[in-house]
């Protein structure tokens, strides 16, 4: 409802879609965590673009991801629980082509800022259990990727449009300083799915 | 509603989706080495060395690239000493360099492994000395300015790739960053320091098999002044398995196994005395109070005492065969880990021996620092008499060295740790029992007693030297906690064995 309204103050198509995605993490510091190298993550997105006669190729997109894996993991005494969090934020520039009014291919170019969250506890059991852990750092990246986005057909009753979309490509984020723990440094491929809804599109 | 359904779907509990099993701990208590600026522990799984101060944060020791193999503690000092190994990759194509950068991604075959002894102190570096290869020992001199770097090859953790050389050990001097390979013999194992009159190391006794060498440690280069040989026969052993020196340095003494003859080795005029025992020695301790050294047997109810003048023997005979012996202030604490209840306090310059009779045969036994008290761990037993219950049951005994009673406890678990803490008019002994979540503090000269209930179970106890307890927890994640005995305050400090945990061993520059 923000957002519609949004849209209809400013004049701007606004769209928000629910995501899902994975980064790649070959870093083997990723390994005191899981085994696999991925980064299954969700989280929201949220484009805007200028509205027009006809349709402007140009957008601004604004996203958050939220990533968590954990582990148990045993060796020799006791026992603990190794997990790692992280959200993205990420925002940049988007540039599509519009097919017909249904298919929209595009690529975008995205600053990323990563917040990555360590958590290690003997007793997952007690809130409160006195060898709790926690690492935090943030580090910068940047996620160059192109997909492709398809509308429902235009209907002019409604007021809204639904969209489902599909991106690839590569992320690059600095190394993520986690205090005494050490440091780990994702990046790689980054895929990403999403589906959602777009109000206020040009041309009407 | 999204917030509010992702908060019921417990947003901030920690995920655990998948099982992993490692080879390594990220942490060692048992490698606790308490000093006055705090606990180190090992971190086998991070390869690195942790500081854990009472009253700052944990940190790590900056050792440089590199896996901390051995920790060790140098008596009488702050400064603990830790063997680093570290590694350099030399593949047969230099290429293949540019995508190796850790330890891990090196393959075995190029790795070239070198070993840094670094003395440590105050969680900095004080001097750092390189020898080549692998060892898994060190002994130190009493002034903490040599060590010596040996294989033991009873440890079951050695681990030995490529070409070991046997018969050589290192010698370091921690002051100067001296080192060099000595030739000793086959299979060196023991390790004593003379010193000299004013406490300064002079030399090097190094037991191996069927030879005893002296080193001169003030001579340069280092080398083997004198050695024994144990048997004039090539064809036959002779396994030592003690060596004790006497104090003033001029006589090692070495007790063979499965033989009843004591080597006196005089190391100033190079001749060897067979000396005959009573038995085949269980025990051997040489007393500095007295200057005399005391033998027990395993097969004879006798305890030998003999002077370092004229190695004349004083035969005294007990009830019961003891196998371990506790040195003391002018006195020795004897006592058998053999299933028999009896234990003796022999005085060394009157020869009074006094019996304790042990309501339950000992398996362990500490002298407290002040001398006054002794106290057993004893083990359950079969039988009756009467004290089915105590006989049913661990127990501990607090022996009263200064008259000829003893106090029996029972315990709830199995005693594993016992330790001390003297001060303010107060004699503490903390008891760890066995799958036992409390700890047991007795005041020796009271009897007052209280029960230390701990939130993480604990795992081992220790002192301080300036009487703390130390007790470190059944935590995967590093515990330790500090407390005060008269007080009963109680700082703990978790988490610390995670330190370092994500930063690679990185390779140093071949050789």
């Amino acid at each position: 409802m923000m957002l519609l309204a949004l849209s209809s103050a400013l004049a701007v198509e606004a769209e928000v879609a629910a995501e899902v995605g994975t980064l790649h993490n070959g870093d083997p510091a990723y390994d005191a965590f899981v085994r696999g190298n991925g980064m299954p993550s969700a989280g929201l997105r949220l484009g805007f673009r200028p509205r027009a006669e006809k349709h402007f190729p140009v957008g601004v997109l604004a996203s958050w991801q939220h990533s968590s894996r954990g582990s148990d993991v045993s060796s020799v005494g006791p026992s603990y629980t190794a997990a790692f969090t992280s959200d993205t934020f990420a925002l940049g520039p988007k540039v599509d082509v519009d097919l017909g009014g249904v298919l929209a291919p595009y690529v975008t170019a995205q600053g990323v800022l990563m917040r990555g969250l360590a958590r290690f506890d003997d007793d997952r059991s007690d809130n409160d259990s006195p060898g709790q852990t926690r690492y935090t750092g943030v580090a910068p990246g940047v996620f160059t990727m192109g997909g492709i986005e398809a509308s429902s057909p235009d209907i002019p009753e409604m007021p809204l449009e639904f969209l489902v979309f599909v991106e690839v490509g590569y992320g690059w984020v600095a190394p993520l300083e986690l205090g005494g723990l050490g440091s780990m440094q994702p990046g790689g491929v980054v895929v990403r799915a999403g589906t959602g809804v777009r109000f206020g599109r040009s041309g009407r | 509603m999204l917030l509010l359904t992702l908060l019921a779907c417990g947003w901030n509990q920690i995920p655990h989706g998948q099982y992993l099993n490692e080879d390594l701990p990220l942490w060692d208590a048992a490698s606790a080495v308490p000093t006055a600026d705090g606990i180190y522990f090992s971190l086998p799984r991070a390869g690195a060395l942790a500081l854990v101060p009472r009253a700052r944060d944990a940190s790590l020791v900056d050792l440089g690239e590199g896996r901390l193999t051995l920790l060790q503690g140098v008596e009488g000092t702050d400064v603990v000493v830790a063997l680093v190994e570290r590694t350099a990759c030399d593949p047969e194509d230099e290429r293949d360099l540019r995508r190796i950068d850790t330890v891990d991604a090196c393959p075995d075959r190029y790795r070239v492994v070198s070993t840094d002894v670094m003395a440590v102190d105050d969680g900095a570096v004080l001097s750092s000395v390189s020898i080549d290869g692998r060892y898994n020992r060190l002994t130190f001199s009493d002034d903490a300015r040599f060590a010596v770097a040996y294989l033991d090859f009873a440890d079951p953790s050695l681990v030995l790739q490529g070409v070991v050389d046997l018969t050589s050990i290192v010698v370091l001097d921690l002051t100067t960053g001296r080192s060099q390979l000595v030739n000793v013999g086959f299979a060196a194992d023991r390790v004593r320091f003379q010193s000299g009159p004013s406490g300064e190391t002079t030399g090097l006794v190094v037991l191996s098999r069927s030879e005893v060498a002296q080193i001169d440690l003030a001579a340069e280069p280092w080398d083997v002044g004198t050695t024994f040989n144990l048997t004039l026969d090539p064809d036959s052993v002779v396994v030592p398995s003690a060596v004790e020196l006497t104090p003033d340095g001029r006589y090692a003494l070495i007790t063979v196994d499965g033989q009843a003859d004591l080597y006196a080795l005089d190391l100033e005029q190079h001749s060897i005395n067979l000396l005959e025992l009573a038995g085949r020695p269980s025990d051997l301790e040489v007393c500095e109070t007295g200057d005399v050294t005391v033998v027990t047997y395993s097969d004879q109810a006798v305890v030998e005492v003999f002077d370092h003048d004229r190695f004349e023997f004083d035969t005294y005979t007990l009830d019961e065969r003891m196998n371990r012996i506790l040195e003391g202030d002018g006195f020795v604490v004897l006592f058998s880990d053999l299933g028999l209840k009896d234990a003796y306090r022999l005085d060394l310059a009157s020869g009074e021996l006094v019996e304790y009779r042990l309501e339950n045969p000992p398996f362990d036994m500490q002298l407290a620092p002040t001398g006054e008290f002794a106290v057993a761990f004893t083990r359950a037993e079969s039988g009756g008499g009467g004290t089915e219950l105590y006989d049913a049951r661990p127990g501990m005994e607090v022996l009263d060295l200064l008259g000829d009673s003893t106090r029996p406890y029972l315990l709830e678990g199995r005693g594993v740790g016992l330790a001390f803490s003297e001060g303010d008019g107060r004699l503490d002994a903390l008891v760890l029992q066995e799958n036992v979540r409390y700890l047991y503090q007795l005041d020796l000269y009271t009897g007052d007693a209280v029960t230390l209930d701990l939130d993480v179970p604990p795992a081992g106890i220790g002192s301080l030297a300036d009487g703390t307890f130390l007790i470190t927890h059944a935590t995967a994640l590093g515990g330790v906690s500090f407390l005060e005995p008269s007080s009963g305050q109680l700082t703990s400090r978790f988490g610390f064995a995670t330190l370092g945990l994500l930063d690679p061993i990185e390779l140093v520059e071949a050789p």
